[in-house]
């Protein structure tokens, strides 16, 4: 038999549905009535700076749709960052950029690019167009040759279903490198993608030559 | 345009990256720059096909000059010479002449 002393319901507490002293509350009466164990014993002491600093999952963390670790909405942007870009090594990369030219024609600078006589590397440019009309276009361009001093350095055709492609201009066989342009024409927005492999990016434009390097103008990475 | 220095220097960085030693790539150096003086002579060599296929008219346009040349009855000895199938051609090949 429970003694007044002990009786929690005579001390201030809400009177329960059930006399509840010490020596008798149960799960339902603390809200846990729908847990099967409340039993802490398995929990290992982990403290809250490991559980919230740099947790270890050991299942698989579901994130919300299109989102990535810092919360933030997944983009293109969220790839650019200076460690993958890293100026001056040889690897492959692949840019992009979306060109809209408006009510006038105009030409786009698309990137700086120089290509010893050893020639490694590839560089590959998708260009898709599109109109306010029922056409799309797309074409595929290879760059051949070298900026070296008598060479033609030029872009080869693979694939053409009609739009304006990639070409080379402003040959500068002093520095040996070579401007990439595009014409666009009025009202055709083109999306290009640049395929570059074995070749070295540089931050800099003006760092480009003598070697196979490129510097891509206002391109995104995308992987 | 390089110095024969910088010139040197680059082929080595080259080769270096291609053989992934330096020692290799000097070792090798002046064969591997003999056979690209061989390349280099043959792709300018071949400049002229280059040039020419960016020129060419599409393979679909020129197959329409030819249905058209034979539609009209000039895909004959004496006439296809003249029809816009070859005298387009041969314009391409005569501004990018070989060698």
């Amino acid at each position: 038999m429970a003694s007044k002393a002990r009786d929690l319901s005579r001390r201030g507490h809400r009177v329960m549905s059930s006399a509840m002293t010490e020596d008798s509350i149960t799960k339902a009466h603390v809200g846990l009535g729908n847990v099967a164990n409340v039993d802490l014993s398995n929990v290992t002491n982990e403290s809250k700076a490991t559980m919230f600093t740099s947790p270890t999952f050991t299942g698989t963390p579901v994130l919300p749709s299109g989102t990535t670790l810092d919360g933030a909405a997944m983009q293109y942007a969220s790839c650019t960052t200076s460690a993958i870009q890293q100026s001056g090594s040889i690897d492959c990369k692949r840019w992009t950029k979306t060109f809209n030219p408006g009510a006038s024609s105009s030409t786009m600078d698309v990137m700086k690019l120089a290509r010893w006589w050893w020639g490694t590397g590839c560089l590959m440019i998708h260009s898709y167009e599109w109109y306010y009309g029922p056409d799309t276009n797309y074409r595929l361009d290879k760059f051949v040759g070298t900026t070296r001093p008598g060479y033609s350095p030029s872009f080869s055709n693979i694939f053409n279903s009609g739009g304006n492609g990639p070409y080379c201009a402003n040959h500068n066989t002093s520095a040996e490198n070579v401007d990439v342009k595009l014409d666009l024409s009025a009202y055709r927005r083109t999306f290009m993608i640049l395929e570059v492999w074995g070749m070295s990016y540089m931050a800099n434009s003006g760092d480009v030559g003598a070697g196979n390097e490129y510097h891509p103008y206002g391109f995104l990475q995308i992987n | 345009m390089t110095s024969p220095n910088e010139e040197r220097a680059i082929n080595l960085r080259m080769l270096t990256e291609m053989f992934g030693s330096e020692e290799e790539a000097l070792e090798k150096y002046d064969e591997m720059v003999a056979i690209m003086e061989e390349e280099k002579v043959k792709w300018l060599a071949t400049q002229y096909q280059r040039d020419r296929r960016e020129i060419y008219p599409d393979i679909r346009e020129q197959l329409d000059m030819l249905w058209h040349a034979i539609d009209d009855g000039d895909w004959t000895a004496a006439k296809a010479k003249t029809t816009e199938f070859y005298t387009k051609i041969k314009k391409v090949k005569e501004d990018n002449p070989k060698g």
